[in-house]
C-alpha cells in the first residue's frame, strides 16, 4: 500500500466521474427521486378506502353509521340501496369493500341481535385484512354511539389501549424513509462500482494498470473512495430530507450512523467488485446487480416485509442479503436510539460479510490476466 | 548478468474452441542493454503473449525468463517498477486530459514532485503534445494517442521500454516521428527498447530483430542479416522480402492488375463538392471525385485529415452538410435502401458480432442483403472456401487472430456480390502476408469490375490504387494516379521519390504554405 | 419474399445474441424463478410468532386468564414476564419482544365491580404497518377473552367478513401473480435497452446502418426477438405460478396470452425508446433505472395504490407495471372476460406502439442529423 499512488488514482477516478454525467445522476438525482417516490408515494397508512354502504331503509342508526364513516379520514363512502349494485361496484373496482346493513338495522341493533356483513376485494389479501379491521373499528364506534347508555355492571369488559412506541404518530414514513436510504446506498455502492470496474476490463485499462507498480488492493481502494464519497452525499441528502421534509425522528447518534453507513457502503461496493470481477462485462454486470443487489434489498431486507414473518428457509436466506443488516440498523438508530445489542450485531454482520467478499474479490482478481488473445 | 532480457524455452498454451494450442513453443532470446530490438512476426505469431509474459501479466506454462535481472514469475512487481510497458490498447483514460494522464502515471511510479512537472514538460515537448495539454485523450488522433501513451510510459525514467504494436493505426508522418523519438530516448537516456510490430519497413529502425512465427523464433540478428536472406533472389532486397524468404522460403512476385479500368467505364460513385461541418469546424471542405467500375480508389491523408469523415459521408453513415453523393446513379439520401444494396463495407474495427460464430455472422450478413435458401448457403460455402476459413467456421470472432477477423469482415461484405466495396483502414495492424493476400483479392475483384474505395495508412499500398486523393485539413492536397502524385511530390535535389516520400513532401509543403498564409 | 428472408436473418441474429450464452440463459430463466420463489414466500404481511411479554401488575387469576389467551394464540409467542417497565423497554428496543401487554393493578377489581379495566398494548412501531396488524390480532384476542368470560366490552353485533376473489386471504396469490408481469416488464425493458446500447458501444450499429435495413426494421427485429424470449420467460413463470403456488386461474387462457403480448410490447417499446437516446451502456442502464424504479415502486405490489397522493394515482393509468399487475389479477382472481379486459389491452398496446414509433422516429432523425 502506498498512499501517494492511492491519492493519484483517487484523483483520476474523481475526474473521470465528474466528466460522465450519468454518474452525477446516480449520485444526486436518483436519491432525490427515490426519496420523493417512497416518501410521498409509498405509504402503508390507510387512506382513501372506497367503501360502499348498503342499506334498505333510512333510520337514525343507519345515518349514524354513514356519518361516522364520512367523518373518518380513511374512507370515501358511496351509499347504495341494492345489494346487486354494490356487488357490481366491487367487481368493477369502484369500491374496495362494502358494508351490508340488514333490513331493520336499528331494531336489530337495539335488540342486540344485529348481523352485518363486510365484503371486500381480497385480491390483495394483506391490504384487504387491514381494510376490514378499519371498517370494523369505525363501525363499532358508530354502533356504540347509536346505543343508549347502558347500565354499569353488565357492560364491564376489558378495553385495550394501543401504544405505538418509537413511532407515536403511526406514520409509515418512519420506516419507509430509512429503508429508502438503504436502497439508495445499495444502488450507488453496488451497481455503480460493478459497472465502473466492468468498464475498465472491457476497455483494456486494467492491463496498463496491472503493469504499474501498484497493487490490486490500491486499484480497489481508489475506486471505492470516490463511490464512497458519492454514497455519502446521497446519504446526506436523504438524512436532510428525512429530518426536514418527512419529519422522521432521529434519536441515535449521528457518529454511529455514519460509521454504520460507511460499513454498509463498503459492503455493497464489495458486492459490486465481486460481480464485476466474475463477469468482466458491463452488460451482464447490469443484469446481475439488478437481481443480486437491488431487488433483494427492496424485497428481502425487512424494509417492506418483516423478516420474522417469512418462512424459515427464506429467513436464513436473508442473511445473504447485505441490506438486512443495514435496514435493521437504520430503523433502530433513527427511531429508537443507540441500542447497543442491535448496533453491534449488525455491524459485526456487515464486517464479516465484507471480509468474505473482499477475499473472494481478491481471489478472482489477481494482478494477472487470464487467457486472452494472442 | 548483463542482458536486459533473457528468456529460456518459454512455452504458453491457450485454448481455442475446444483445442489447446501453443501460442509460444519454446522461445529463447536475449536483449543487450541500450539497444532497440524489434519483435516481428505475422498476426498470431505470439508477439503480444511474449511481451505480456515478460511484464509479468501472464504466467508461462514452461521455461523461465528474467527481465532486468528479476524473474518474471516470482518478482513481477520489481519488473513493473523498473520497466515501462505500452499495451496494444494504450491504456489511456479517454476522459482525462493529456496532462492528467501524465500526472497519473507519474504519481503511480512515484516520480518525485519537484521534478515531475519538468519531466512531464520535457516529454510533452519531445512528443509534440505540448500544444494541447488540456485536450481529453479520447479526442486525440491515433498518432497522438500513441505518442501520449509512450510519454506516459517514459515518465518514470524506466530502464527498459516494452511496446506492443505502438504504430497500429498511426499515419506515416507520426510513425516516422515516433521512431525518431524512440531512437532519441534510447541514446540520450540509455533505455533499452523492445518493440513488437507487424510493419516490416519499421525493422530498419531497429538495432536487432527477432522474427517470431507460429510461436517459434525463426530468425535473429541485425535487420541487414534478415534482408540478406533474399539477396540471392532479388537485388537490393527489402526487409519484407527477407522476412518472406525466412517464413515462406520464397519471394512472391509483385502484384499486378490483370485488366486495368477502362476510360469509358460506368461511374459508380460520384462525390460532388462534399462539405461536412461540425459546428463551426469544417472537417471536409469541398471534396469532389469519381470512381469508375473496376477502379481502386485510395483516400489518403494523415490522421485527422478528414478522410474517415469523407468516407462515412460516401457510404451514408454521416449526413452531408453540402454537396451530393451518388452511388451507382442513386442519390443516397433519396433511396438509401436500394443504394446500400449495391455496396459492401469493411469497417476499421471489423464490426462483427462477437456472440455469433463465423458461420452465423456470414449467415446474418448474407441474409441482411436479401440472400436466402440455397443461394445463401452456396455463397457461405464460397466465402468459407475462398477465404480459407474452414478451420474457423464455428469459432466466435473474438477468439480469432486479427488476420482471420479481417478475412471474415471482407467475406461478410462480399457475400451479396456488391458492385462497390468500401474499405476503411481494413489492413491496419495486419502483417505483410495478410496484406498481400488482401490486396491480391481486391485486385481480382476490381478486375471483375467492382469499384473499390479504400482508406489506408500504408503508402506502399497506395501504389496498388488506380487513382487517389490526398487530403490535408479537409481539403484535397493532391489527386491523380500514383505516378502523378510522385511527380507532384518531387522536391528539388531528390528525383524519383518513393510514393511514401512524395506523400510526406506534399503534406509538408501544404503545411508550410498554410503557416506562410497565417 | 426477399423482405421476409432479410428480416428473418435479422431475427435469427437477435435470437442467437439473446439465447446463446449460458450466462444469458441463466439471467433470463434462472433469475426470475429464484425471485418468484423468494418473493412469493417472503413478501407477506401475515404475522407469525410475534414475540410478546406480559407485565402483570394485577397478578390475579383473571389477569392470568387474559395472558393465557394470548399465549394460546397461534399468532403470538410468549417470551416471559419482563421484571419492570424499564426491562420491558430494553427488550422491545432490542427486538426481543415486539409487543407487551401491561395489565393494571386494578384489573380484577375493575372487572368484578363492573368497570372496564384498560389494558395497554405496547407495540414496537419501527414497522408501523405490521404493528397495526399485530394490534388488530391483539384486539381480537381481548374480544375473545371478553366473550369467553362473558364480559361485554364489544357491541351486541355480529360482524361477518367475506373476502371476494380470494376467500382464504392468501397473500401469496396476490404476490406471485403480480410478479409474472413485474419481473418481465422490468427485466425486458432493461434487456432491450442494454442490447441496443451494446451495439452502439461496440460499433456494430454502423455496420447495420450500412445494410439495406431501415431503422424501423432494425428496431422491430430487436423488439420481436425480445418479445418472443420474454413470452418464454412469462410462460416459464406461469407454469410455476399455476402448478407450484396453485394460484387459481379464473378466465380464458387466450386472454392471458394476449395480455402477455401487450405487456411485452410495452416493455420492449419503452426499452427501445430509452436506448436510442443513450450513447453507452452505463447511460442506458441508469436511464432504465430511473424509469424502472418508480414504475415498480408505485405499481401497488408493495403498498396499496389507494394510499398514494391523487397526482400519482392519476399517473398510474400509464404505468405499465401497474396496468400489467392489475390486468393479471383481473384474469387470475376475478375472472374477467374480454370486454372488461379490453381497456387494459388498449392501454398497454398503445404504450408499446407509441414508444416504438417514437423510438423509430428518433433513430431516423439521429441518422439524418
Amino acid at each position: 500500500m502506498n498512499l501517494r499512488r492511492i491519492i493519484a488514482l483517487t484523483a483520476k477516478e474523481r475526474k473521470q466521474m465528474m466528466r460522465e454525467p450519468s454518474n452525477i445522476a446516480v449520485g444526486i438525482l436518483l436519491p432525490i427521486m427515490m426519496l420523493l417516490i417512497f416518501g410521498y408515494g409509498m405509504t402503508m397508512d390507510i387512506r382513501n378506502i372506497d367503501l360502499a354502504i348498503v342499506h334498505h331503509g333510512q333510520s337514525p342508526a343507519v345515518s349514524n353509521v354513514i356519518a361516522h364513516f364520512n367523518n373518518s379520514k380513511y374512507f370515501s363512502v358511496d351509499v347504495y340501496h341494492s345489494t346487486l349494485e354494490a356487488e357490481e361496484a366491487i367487481r368493477s373496482h369502484h369500491a374496495d369493500a362494502a358494508l351490508f346493513l340488514p333490513d331493520d338495522f336499528e331494531a336489530h341493533l337495539l335488540k342486540g341481535d344485529a348481523s352485518v356483513q363486510i365484503v371486500s376485494n381480497a385480491t390483495n389479501a394483506s391490504i384487504a385484512r387491514i381494510y376490514e379491521n378499519s371498517i370494523r373499528t369505525v363501525f363499532m364506534q358508530a354502533a356504540a354511539a347509536a346505543l343508549p347508555p347502558s347500565g354499569t355492571t353488565s357492560n364491564a369488559g376489558v378495553r385495550v389501549i394501543n401504544r405505538l412506541w418509537f413511532n407515536e404518530k403511526n406514520d409509515s414514513r418512519c420506516f419507509m424513509v430509512p429503508g429508502v436510504i438503504v436502497l439508495i446506498m445499495s444502488l450507488i455502492g453496488c451497481m455503480l462500482t460493478a459497472l465502473q470496474m466492468a468498464k475498465e476490463y472491457e476497455h483494456g485499462n486494467m492491463e496498463s494498470m496491472f503493469v504499474t507498480p501498484m497493487t490490486s488492493g490500491e486499484i480497489l481502494i481508489a475506486k471505492m473512495i470516490n463511490n464512497y464519497i458519492l454514497g455519502m452525499i446521497g446519504l446526506g441528502i436523504s438524512l436532510i430530507a428525512a429530518r426536514w421534509l418527512f419529519d422522521v425522528p432521529f434519536r441515535g447518534s449521528l457518529l454511529i450512523l455514519l460509521i454504520g453507513a460507511s460499513m454498509f457502503l463498503i459492503l455493497q461496493m464489495s458486492v459490486g467488485l465481486v460481480i464485476s470481477s466474475v463477469t468482466k462485462s458491463q452488460f451482464i454486470s447490469c443484469q446481475l446487480s439488478l437481481f443480486i443487489s437491488f431487488l433483494p434489498v427492496m424485497m428481502l431486507s425487512g424494509f417492506l416485509w418483516e423478516i420474522p414473518n417469512m418462512p424459515d428457509a427464506v429467513q436464513y436466506f436473508t442473511y445473504l442479503v447485505p441490506g438486512r443488516y443495514f435496514v435493521d440498523f437504520m430503523q433502530s438508530i433513527m427511531l429508537v436510539g443507540n441500542v447497543w445489542s442491535n448496533i453491534l450485531t449488525n455491524m459485526a454482520g456487515m464486517v464479516i460479510f465484507t471480509l468474505i467478499l473482499l477475499i473472494l474479490a481478491k481471489l478472482k482478481n489477481p494482478k494477472r490476466l487470464t487467457g486472452g488473445g494472442i | 548478468m548483463n542482458e536486459v532480457i533473457s528468456c529460456r524455452g518459454i512455452v504458453k498454451r491457450f485454448k481455442r474452441g475446444k483445442q489447446t494450442f501453443d501460442a509460444l513453443g519454446g522461445v529463447s532470446f536475449e536483449l543487450e542493454p541500450g539497444q532497440i530490438a524489434g519483435l516481428l512476426g505475422p498476426d498470431g505469431a505470439g508477439k503480444s503473449t511474449l511481451l505480456r509474459i515478460l511484464t509479468g501479466l501472464l504466467k508461462p506454462d514452461d521455461g523461465n525468463a528474467t527481465v532486468l535481472g528479476f524473474d518474471c514469475v516470482r518478482q513481477p512487481a520489481k519488473i513493473q517498477q523498473r520497466a515501462g510497458y505500452l499495451p496494444q490498447k494504450f491504456g489511456l483514460y479517454e476522459n482525462l486530459t493529456v496532462h492528467e494522464n501524465m500526472v497519473l502515471y507519474a504519481e503511480l511510479h512515484a516520480v518525485p514532485r519537484d521534478v515531475r512537472e519538468k519531466r512531464i514538460h520535457e516529454l510533452l515537448v519531445l512528443t509534440g503534445l505540448e500544444r494541447f495539454p488540456d485536450r481529453q485523450a479520447g479526442h486525440l488522433s491515433g498518432g497522438m494517442k500513441s505518442k501520449l501513451a509512450l510519454a506516459c510510459s517514459l515518465v518514470s525514467t524506466p530502464r527498459l521500454l516494452i511496446l506492443d504494436e505502438p504504430t497500429v493505426g498511426v499515419d506515416v508522418m507520426s510513425r516516422r516521428e515516433l521512431w525518431k523519438m524512440l531512437r532519441e530516448i534510447a541514446e540520450t537516456q540509455k533505455v533499452s527498447v523492445l518493440v513488437s510490430t507487424s510493419y516490416m519497413d519499421e525493422a530498419d529502425f531497429c538495432d536487432s530483430v527477432l522474427v517470431l512465427f507460429n510461436g517459434k523464433v525463426l530468425g535473429r540478428g541485425t535487420p541487414g542479416s534478415i534482408r540478406a536472406y533474399a539477396s540471392g533472389i532479388v537485388e537490393n532486397p527489402t526487409f519484407e522480402q527477407g522476412f518472406q524468404m525466412l517464413i515462406a522460403g520464397d519471394v512472391p512476385p509483385p502484384l499486378k492488375r490483370e485488366c486495368p479500368p477502362k476510360e469509358d467505364a460506368r461511374v459508380m460513385i460520384q462525390a460532388d463538392q462534399l462539405v461536412k461541418k461540425f459546428g463551426s469546424f469544417t472537417a471536409v471542405d469541398h471534396i469532389s471525385f469519381e470512381v469508375k467500375q473496376g477502379e481502386i480508389f485510395g483516400l489518403l491523408g494523415a490522421n485527422g485529415a478528414g478522410k474517415t469523415t469523407t468516407f462515412r459521408m460516401l457510404c451514408g453513415l454521416d449526413p452531408v452538410t453540402e454537396g451530393t453523393v451518388k452511388i451507382a446513379g442513386l442519390d443516397l439520401r433519396k433511396s438509401p435502401g436500394r443504394a446500400r444494396n449495391c455496396f459492401g463495407f469493411v469497417a476499421q474495427k471489423f464490426s462483427l458480432y462477437t456472440d455469433l460464430n463465423v458461420h452465423e455472422n456470414l449467415e446474418f450478413f448474407g441474409g441482411a442483403y436479401g440472400l436466402y435458401g440455397n443461394k445463401l448457403q452456396e455463397r457461405i460455402r464460397w466465402a468459407i472456401h475462398e477465404f480459407a476459413m474452414e478451420d474457423y467456421e464455428f469459432i466466435q470472432p473474438n477468439e480469432l487472430p486479427l488476420g482471420i477477423k479481417q478475412r471474415l469482415s471482407m467475406a461478410c461484405a462480399l457475400l451479396h456480390e456488391p458492385e462497390i466495396l468500401f474499405l476503411d483502414e481494413a489492413t491496419s495492424g495486419a502483417d505483410p502476408m495478410t496484406r498481400r493476400e488482401f490486396w491480391a483479392r481486391i485486385m481480382k475483384l476490381a478486375d471483375r469490375g467492382t469499384a473499390v474505395v479504400i482508406t489506408t495508412h500504408f503508402l506502399d499500398e497506395a501504389e496498388f490504387c488506380d487513382r487517389m486523393i490526398i487530403m490535408q485539413d479537409g481539403k484535397s492536397a493532391a489527386a491523380g494516379s500514383a505516378a502523378e502524385i510522385r511527380r507532384q511530390g518531387t522536391i528539388p535535389g531528390h528525383p524519383e521519390p518513393k510514393l511514401e516520400d512524395a506523400f510526406v513532401n506534399i503534406i509538408l509543403a501544404d503545411r508550410n504554405r498554410q503557416e506562410g498564409n497565417a | 419474399m426477399r423482405f421476409l428472408s432479410r428480416f428473418r436473418a435479422l431475427l435469427k441474429k437477435e435470437f442467437i445474441q439473446l439465447l446463446k450464452s449460458p450466462k444469458m440463459k441463466i439471467t433470463i430463466f434462472g433469475a426470475p424463478l429464484i425471485q418468484l420463489f423468494l418473493l412469493g414466500y417472503a413478501a407477506t404481511m401475515d404475522l407469525r410468532d410475534v414475540p410478546f411479554g406480559v407485565i402483570d401488575h394485577s397478578n390475579t387469576p383473571e389477569s392470568r386468564n387474559l395472558a393465557a389467551m394470548f399465549t394460546g394464540s397461534t399468532v403470538f409467542d410468549f417470551k416471559g414476564y419482563p421484571e419492570s417497565e424499564k426491562d420491558m423497554g430494553e427488550r422491545v428496543a432490542a427486538k426481543e419482544i415486539k409487543m407487551a401487554l401491561v395489565i393494571p393493578e386494578t384489573f380484577a377489581n375493575d372487572l368484578a365491580s363492573g368497570r372496564s379495566p384498560n389494558v395497554q398494548i405496547i407495540l414496537d412501531g419501527r414497522n408501523s404497518a405490521s404493528a397495526g396488524i399485530a394490534f388488530g390480532y391483539a384486539s381480537d384476542v381481548v374480544n375473545a377473552f371478553n366473550a369467553k368470560y362473558h364480559y361485554r366490552a364489544g357491541m351486541p353485533v355480529k360482524i361477518i367478513t367475506r373476502g371476494w376473489f380470494n376467500p382464504n386471504y392468501n397473500a401469496r396469490w396476490f404476490m406471485v401473480s403480480s410478479l409474472i408481469a413485474t419481473l418481465t416488464l422490468l427485466a425486458f425493458t432493461l434487456l432491450v435497452a442494454l442490447s441496443f446500447a451494446k451495439e452502439r458501444e461496440g460499433g456494430t450499429v454502423d455496420q447495420l446502418l450500412l445494410t439495406p435495413y431501415s431503422p424501423a426494421e432494425l428496431l422491430a427485429a430487436k423488439g420481436l426477438a425480445s418479445m418472443a424470449v420474454g413470452f418464454g420467460q412469462m410462460m416459464f413463470c406461469l407454469v410455476f405460478v399455476l402448478f407450484w403456488f396453485k394460484v387459481p386461474y379464473q378466465s380464458e387462457y387466450y386472454l392471458l396470452f394476449l395480455l402477455f403480448g401487450v405487456i411485452l410490447m410495452a416493455a420492449v417499446g419503452i426499452g427501445l425508446l430509452i436506448s436510442v437516446h443513450c450513447a453507452n451502456l452505463q447511460q442506458a442502464m441508469i436511464m432504465t433505472f430511473m424509469y424502472d424504479v418508480p414504475c415498480a415502486a408505485l405499481s401497488g405490489i408493495a403498498t396499496p395504490i389507494a394510499n398514494m397522493p391523487d397526482f400519482i394515482r392519476k399517473c398510474q393509468i400509464i404505468n405499465p407495471v401497474r396496468r400489467g399487475i392489475d390486468a393479471l389479477h383481473r384474469l387470475f382472481l376475478e375472472g374477467c372476460g374480454f370486454r372488461e379486459m379490453l381497456p387494459m389491452y388498449l392501454i398497454l398496446g398503445s404504450i408499446g406502439l407509441l414508444t416504438f414509433t417514437l423510438a423509430c422516429l428518433s433513430f431516423e432523425w439521429q441518422r439524418k442529423h
